[in-house]
């Protein structure tokens, strides 16, 4: 049973600011939900192990970076504040 | 000269663009025409973009000389529709949220660069649910899409927009993207086809993360040959996306055994008519000569429950990126994290921040084990469910969508009755197969003609097998 304050610290953790009434919506809908997702619970996966596919991590190695800067302009324009090539967010300590 | 757009397809302008039949602009012009009458009551576009007769003059350069790829089809002056999540650089793109308000993408995505190199010609972007969270486009900060078969109706999601502007002659083609299902469910809602491509097959660089394992850009056409075009057009392993890979041109032989999973059909809220018109289309691919077996997927029955673990796990993640201070929003609060939460109450909507609470919940300490673990571990059984059944036959069948489209409101009260739309669908992207949506048939309800969709589904890289089953059942040539 999730309850209000269940959802309080979830919404906490996920950084979200909520109404009372969202609260107890959420408790219901949390509810509902886990109910249905408890079914896997009834398939037997204890000697399961994850196959290797096809996909892989193709990083390349770290080393060399394109030129420094050239990208800054372009994104720092989409920040809604910043300031002298950075992006700009209140005092944190 | 009016051009005809009903019975228009991507091959057939093309043609008509190379014989001199109309120009590029002209056939812009008629669809940017179409839009005007109809977009306002569909809502398929968020936005229909300035520059569209400019990108048809500058294609009109290319219209008669050979496509970039030998062999194949040229869509230079052809009109698309775009899904608000794919990035073309310098426009706009939210993924219908608030929250990426006034967002101008850096960067094209490369499914957006490839069809760029082929002189393509973009109309807009089109309405969604908000970050493709939804199965109807009710999520949409924007309004939702209508089903152009009946505005009463929703246009499925959450591709919705794309779906409907295919259908509405509002484009000759559409990008969606499909993480359980948001190609296929809307192209069945919409009677159009829709492909969910392999995973890894088309980069996801430049597409906004939803769950990361399941996502995937598919195409969306009136034809399956249209389909095709688009996926040759797009597909292929990118650098800038690890999991991206190449797959091959041809499959090994035709495909002659369809398989069905009986099980997965015999569940309740499956629609009357639905079934009839699956076990019609059995038959005519009997006809045609295809073998139906029953195949035993013990564990599809339990997807949608593992999806609705995954999926939410990778939202909170990929969501959590939205902060007020990269991009987009931002609500001033008392402090810095004040800010985040100001700023994501004001950004997400409804069905958005619900997953992401969930999402923190089955990856929780104490949680994790008994939710996300187990969800992994069942996808695997999953798999390995298809794995044994694509032993036997070349495909499968099931419907695309348990109902036909439904009434605007009807589940948006039920998550779960919402969520139960995806049953068919998700186990394509949990397995990472492909699989296609063909328009079989309507059902009719007030007078109105709602049209049903066929899902095939194949082994990993066969989207040629899908194809050419496709063809065969809409008797195309």
């Amino acid at each position: 049973m999730i309850t209000k304050a269940d959802i309080e610290k979830l919404a906490k953790l996920s950084r979200l600011k909520l109404t009372l009434a969202e609260k107890e919506k959420y408790a219901k809908d949390m509810d509902n939900i886990l109910a249905y997702i408890a079914q896997i619970n009834s398939v037997a996966s204890k000697d399961v192990k994850p196959e290797v596919g096809a996909v892989r991590n193709v990083l390349r190695e770290d080393n060399s970076p394109h030129e420094s800067g050239i990208f800054t302009d372009a994104l720092l324009k989409l920040a809604p504040r910043s300031e002298s090539g950075r992006v700009k967010v209140k005092k944190i300590l | 000269m009016a051009i005809e757009l009903k019975n228009l397809t991507i091959r057939k302008a093309s043609e008509a663009l190379k014989r001199g039949d109309f120009t590029a602009r002209e056939l812009a012009q008629a669809y940017l025409d179409e839009i005007k009458k109809k977009n306002p009551e569909i809502n398929a576009y968020l936005e229909i973009y300035d520059d569209v007769l400019k990108q048809a003059d500058e294609a009109q350069k290319y219209v008669g000389l050979p496509a970039g790829r030998q062999g194949k089809i040229s869509l230079a002056g052809i009109p698309l529709a775009i899904k608000d999540n794919i990035l073309i650089k310098g426009k706009r793109a939210q993924s219908a949220s608030k929250i990426l308000d006034g967002y101008v993408t850096p960067y094209d995505a490369t499914a957006i660069e490839k069809l760029k190199k082929e002189h393509v010609v973009f109309i807009g972007r089109a309405n969604m649910d908000e970050f493709a969270m939804g199965g109807s486009t009710e999520n949409s900060a924007f309004g939702v899409t209508k089903n152009p078969h009946d505005v009463s109706r929703v246009s499925g999601g959450s591709s919705g927009g794309s779906a409907a502007a295919v259908a509405m002659d509002g484009a000759l083609g559409a990008l969606g993207s499909d993480t359980g299902g948001s190609v296929r469910q809307p192209a069945s809602f919409c009677g159009v086809v829709g492909l969910k491509p392999t995973y890894g097959s088309v980069s996801r660089h430049g597409l906004m993360a939803m769950g990361s394992s399941l996502d995937v850009i598919g195409p969306i056409g009136k034809t399956v040959d249209d389909v095709e075009i688009l996926f040759d057009a797009i597909k292929g392993k990118d650098r800038f996306d690890s999991t991206s890979i190449d797959i091959s041109e041809k499959i090994a032989r035709e495909p002659k055994r369809l398989g069905v999973p009986r099980g997965l059909l015999s569940g309740e809220g499956l629609d009357k008519a639905v079934i009839e018109k699956f076990n019609e289309a059995l038959e005519k691919f009997k006809s045609l000569g295809f073998e139906i077996v029953e195949v035993d997927m013990p564990n599809i029955s339990y997807a949608l429950a593992v999806y609705y673990v995954i999926m939410p796990a990778e939202v909170s993640t990929n969501l959590a990126r939205f902060d007020g201070v990269k991009y987009g929003l931002h609500k001033d609060g008392e402090n810095s994290i004040d800010d985040y939460f100001e700023t994501r109450a004001a950004g997400f909507g409804a069905e958005a921040r619900r997953r992401i609470m969930l999402g923190a919940y089955v990856l929780s300490s104490g949680y994790y084990d008994a939710y996300y673990g187990k969800a992994t571990a069942v996808r695997e059984l999953i798999k390995k469910d298809f794995v044994k059944a694509f032993e036997k036959v070349d495909l499968i069948a099931t419907p695309t969508a348990p109902g036909t489209a439904f009434k605007i409101g009807e589940k948006t009260s039920d998550p779960v009755s919402m969520y139960l739309e995806d049953i068919f669908t998700v186990t394509a992207n949990l397995a990472g197969v492909p699989a296609i949506s063909l328009p079989f048939g309507d059902k009719i309800v007030d007078g109105k003609k709602l049209p049903i969709g066929i899902q095939l589904t194949a082994r990993h890289g066969e989207e040629k097998a899908l194809f050419f089953a496709g063809r065969k059942l809409l008797g195309e040539k």
